[in-house]
């Protein structure tokens, strides 16, 4: 403390004191910029300069723009500036999979998604854990690079085949082919 | 906005709510309790007892995640390494997640690398381009919301009409418990909004408070809802109250807390467990009786919805801060 002369401390003061007055004027800056418009339009800032009482006292939420992102097409900074759809045909395909989910599984029945691929939308791979039980993991034979694929996998074509032929079985038994083949086999063995 | 509704099962052709604005979907969980098999009702709660601690003067208190089992976060069909989509949702800062059996809520990850309660999470690699035309990658995170384990997520698949919370918002969270909603809360605020969570019992405020170091936008507020002048150093004005007290004297709790901090016209999210007010009544008229109270504290109820299939009797009101009107 003794090490300070006293002009040094005055320059101090004097120092701090435009530093909290100029703080207070960005603040200011800021809570209109806030009340009056979503940012990234100063005309409108500035054609609302001076802003009611009220409106300058309550405080209206405003996310903040992602310097790097701004100017790209994105979902905005309410979505975190969620990018826009990386349009591949895999996507594209993983898309209209998705819509047909109920098809693949008749037992779950979900909500019907729309036909087209969503304008803002990211891929990603749920991580693993190795706190998981090995249930919730897939194995390594069993991860794949599209959603299709990792369906397909799972998919059974067998059984979908071997229902069908079970209701052909009993929906043929007692019919005129049925019969016949009854009739034939018969003969055969005469 | 429609007049004040109270909406029965979900399901329903949707009465009231705003059209316009893209809709992400409800969440569109397929089905109740699908993941795992091992999960009933209520899963990852471990059974329907009070959950003690919470918010006010509470019982014993409950210790981190609790529950025999089940939820081990995210639904069933998403096992690690699967391939999902995120879109966004119909709600500002909270995603859909969709995967090739079921779909998810998400919110993005504030601290990658880092599952709070053992949540699952979902990567993404994100090419960036840089100024002189390279590109390099970065990664981004959602971690899976569990509407078993939150009764906001609960609200948001059960296509409540507006949660008020958006990005930037700064939201008062009475019954915080052990932080695992407000972890995801403070993700859907994101780093320019603020989260003042409050909890009483001790022992689940040590895991709040642990969950907070690490995410800059939450404040640990372990005290009493009941004295707000307690925490009125800490706390400023807010947006939003969300309050999941399970305590009979609920509705004063949160007139009390409004009255000290939310702003005019500021949103009230009141989840309201029937058997704690009064378990003798019929649950309906319970939440009719709160609803009435939070009328004569100058809250204008907007919607009611029911946490079915996610809770038994509980059921989420949410309403307008209207001081002095």
């Amino acid at each position: 403390m003794a090490n300070f002369a006293d002009n040094d401390i005055q320059e101090l003061l004097q120092q701090a004191e435009q530093r909290l007055s100029g703080g207070r004027i960005v603040a200011k800056e800021a809570s209109t910029a806030s009340t009056a418009k979503p940012a990234g339009e100063e005309d409108a800032v500035k054609a609302v300069a001076a802003p009611t009482p009220e409106l300058a006292q309550v405080r209206v939420p405003q996310p903040k723009l992602d310097a790097q992102r701004k100017g790209k097409n994105t979902a905005g900074a309410d979505w975190f500036d969620l990018p826009k759809t990386d349009m591949t045909p895999e996507f594209k395909r993983d898309w209209q999979l998705l819509r047909m989910r109920n098809v693949l599984d008749p037992k779950h029945q979900r909500k019907n998604l729309r036909a087209s691929a969503p304008v803002y939308s990211q891929v990603g791979k749920i991580i693993a854990s190795p706190m998981d039980p090995s249930s919730a993991r897939l194995g390594r034979k069993e991860r794949k690079q599209t959603l299709l694929e990792g369906v397909m996998v799972a998919h059974n074509d067998n059984k979908l085949a071997g229902k069908y032929s079970d209701i052909q079985e009993r929906k043929r038994s007692g019919r005129k082919a049925f019969y016949k083949s009854v009739v034939s086999k018969r003969r055969q063995r005469n | 906005m429609a007049p004040f509704t109270a909406r029965g099962g979900r399901g329903g052709p949707g009465g009231g709510r705003g059209g316009g604005a893209p809709r992400g979907g409800r969440g569109g969980f397929s089905g109740r309790g699908s993941a795992n098999g091992v999960r009933g009702r209520g899963g990852g709660r471990g059974g329907f007892g009070d959950r003690g601690g919470r918010g006010g003067r509470g019982g014993p208190a409950r210790g981190g995640r609790g529950g025999r089992g089940g939820a081990r976060g995210g639904p069933g069909g998403m096992k690690g390494g699967a391939k999902v989509v995120i879109e966004p949702h119909r709600h500002a800062g909270v995603f859909v997640v969709r995967g090739g059996k079921e779909d998810g809520i998400a919110t993005r990850n504030l601290t990658p690398g880092e599952s709070v309660y053992g949540e699952k999470r979902i990567s993404v690699d994100e090419p960036v381009e840089n100024d002189d035309g390279t590109t390099t990658t970065t990664k981004v995170e959602y971690r899976l919301w569990n509407p078993f384990r939150s009764k906001l997520c609960a609200a948001i698949a059960g296509g409540a009409d507006d949660i008020y919370i958006r990005p930037g918002s700064r939201v008062l969270y009475i019954g915080a418990a052990s932080g695992t909603s407000v972890s995801h809360v403070a993700d859907l605020v994101g780093p320019t909004g603020f989260v003042y969570a409050v909890e009483f019992s001790n022992r689940s405020g040590r895991d709040l408070i642990a969950m907070a170091a690490k995410r800059p936008n939450v404040v640990p507020i372990v005290e009493d809802a009941r004295q707000p002048v307690r925490y009125r150093m800490v706390v400023p004005m807010v947006d939003v109250i969300f309050a999941d007290v399970a305590q009979p004297d609920q509705a004063r709790i949160v007139a009390m807390n409004a009255n000290w901090f939310l702003k005019q016209g500021g949103g009230v999210l009141i989840s309201i467990k029937a058997n704690c007010i009064d378990s003798t009544a019929p649950a309906a008229e319970v939440f009719a009786s709160e609803v009435q109270k939070m009328r004569a504290e100058s809250i204008k109820p907007k919607f009611q919805l029911t946490l079915e299939p996610f809770e038994r009797d509980h059921c989420l009101v949410a309403g307008i801060y209207t001081r002095g009107e």
